[in-house]
């Protein structure tokens, strides 16, 4: 069983489909790295249009407290196994917009993050950096983001509660966006 | 019309100076000298009809300026010549402790967003834009308008302690344990166990 779930692991990393939602500025440096120079469909990634058909949705930019509820909906709707990545400063402590009113500064209290990229801005070089190093977590099955989620999900939802006043996603389905 | 024209008109119109601070931008100031609101409101309408019967085809924005030392608002309406190519901004004094303001969306309707947006930040009324009262950008807001000079953001976030996290240490003593067990792959039966 678990060699069977380290060849599925293995065919899940050079697949990963990436949600096409960006935050910020960090949206600037995905075309590099989808272009030909650097061109990160090599790997198996490619941008994805809705949430349901991605593995992995970065953050790239300042979150605001706004599209924190976004983002929420975006990464409740993907299927598992599915990953977090907080690219730039801004998602890992507010960055340059540490004391703005519209920013939410950390990423982590309200969803799991698997890997962090530092940089305001990261350069495409340190964006295929990271893609390689999510390949690598998730052919090592490393990359538990989802699980963690799951099992914490009182602490999560919780800070959630905390952070807008009120639940997102009410027991009977309705959302409150 | 030329840009002199331009200025030559208004000067003769409403008696007001307009600046030529550089070239393609002209600027013109409603001063208060002692008239009532109501007076300079409809030299301000009258002034904005008027740009846009001369030269003027497009509102590119309405800003607001908060001089909380004066006590003033400052409104900026900028107008946008695509035929001349010159920007011309009248500028509209308020009072800071009661901002009351009339719309000027019967006249250049792009005012409509740009009102809601100054009411937002500035918490400028505008009466008769029924639009200007709704949410703009901000959701679920609960302190006094945010670009207001008064407004302190490092008080708001210690205020909001899981928004400002991050910076202030304090806030983690107030959130919730959280369950540190380590995540395990859920097992579906087989001869060993599956914690890789």
């Amino acid at each position: 069983m678990a060699e069977w779930l380290k060849l599925i692991d293995k065919a899940r990393s050079r697949s990963i489909w990436m949600l096409m939602y960006c935050t910020g500025c960090g949206a600037m440096e995905m075309p590099p790295a989808m272009t030909s120079r650097f061109d990160m469909e090599r790997f198996g990634i490619m941008p994805m249009a809705t949430p349901r058909q991605a593995d992995v949705i970065l953050v790239t930019g300042y979150v605001t407290k706004k599209t924190l509820k976004r983002i929420i909906y975006a990464y409740e709707q993907m299927p598992a196994p599915k990953w977090l990545v907080a690219h730039g400063s801004c998602p890992i402590n507010g960055g340059v917009y540490w004391d703005s009113h519209a920013t939410v500064n950390r990423l982590d209290l309200f969803l799991p993050v698997d890997l962090y990229v530092a940089g305001c801005m990261p350069r495409a070089e340190a964006n295929m950096k990271m893609f390689t190093e999510l390949i690598d977590m998730v052919a090592k099955g490393e990359a538990r983001g989802w699980e963690e989620y799951e099992k914490n999900k009182a602490y999560y939802k919780e800070n959630q509660r905390k952070l807008f006043g009120y639940d997102l996603v009410f027991t009977d389905g309705r959302s409150a966006l | 019309m030329r840009v002199e024209e331009v200025v030559k008109a208004i000067k003769d119109k409403f008696g007001l100076e307009v600046e030529n601070p550089y070239p393609r931008r002209l600027r013109v100031k409603i001063p208060v000298d002692g008239k009532s609101d109501e007076e300079r409101r409809q030299v301000l309408r009258d002034l904005l009809q008027y740009a846009k019967e001369i030269e003027f085809q497009h509102m590119s924005f309405i800003t607001c300026v908060d001089f909380i030392k004066e006590g003033r608002f400052e409104l900026n309406y900028g107008l946008w010549s695509y035929t001349i190519p010159t920007m011309l901004v009248v500028k509209y004094d308020l009072d800071r402790e009661n901002p009351k303001h009339i719309t000027v969306v019967d006249i250049w309707k792009p005012a409509k967003i740009w009102e809601q947006e100054v009411h937002e930040m500035f918490g400028v009324e505008f009466e008769g834009n029924p639009r200007s009262f709704e949410p703009y950008v901000l959701e679920d807001w609960d302190s006094i308008p945010p670009l207001r000079k008064d407004f302190d953001p490092v008080q708001y976030l210690k205020e909001h302690p899981m928004q400002g996290a991050g910076y202030d240490p304090l806030p983690y003593a107030n959130l919730v344990e959280k369950n540190l067990e380590q995540p395990t792959v859920q097992e579906t039966g087989g001869d060993e166990g599956a914690n890789s």
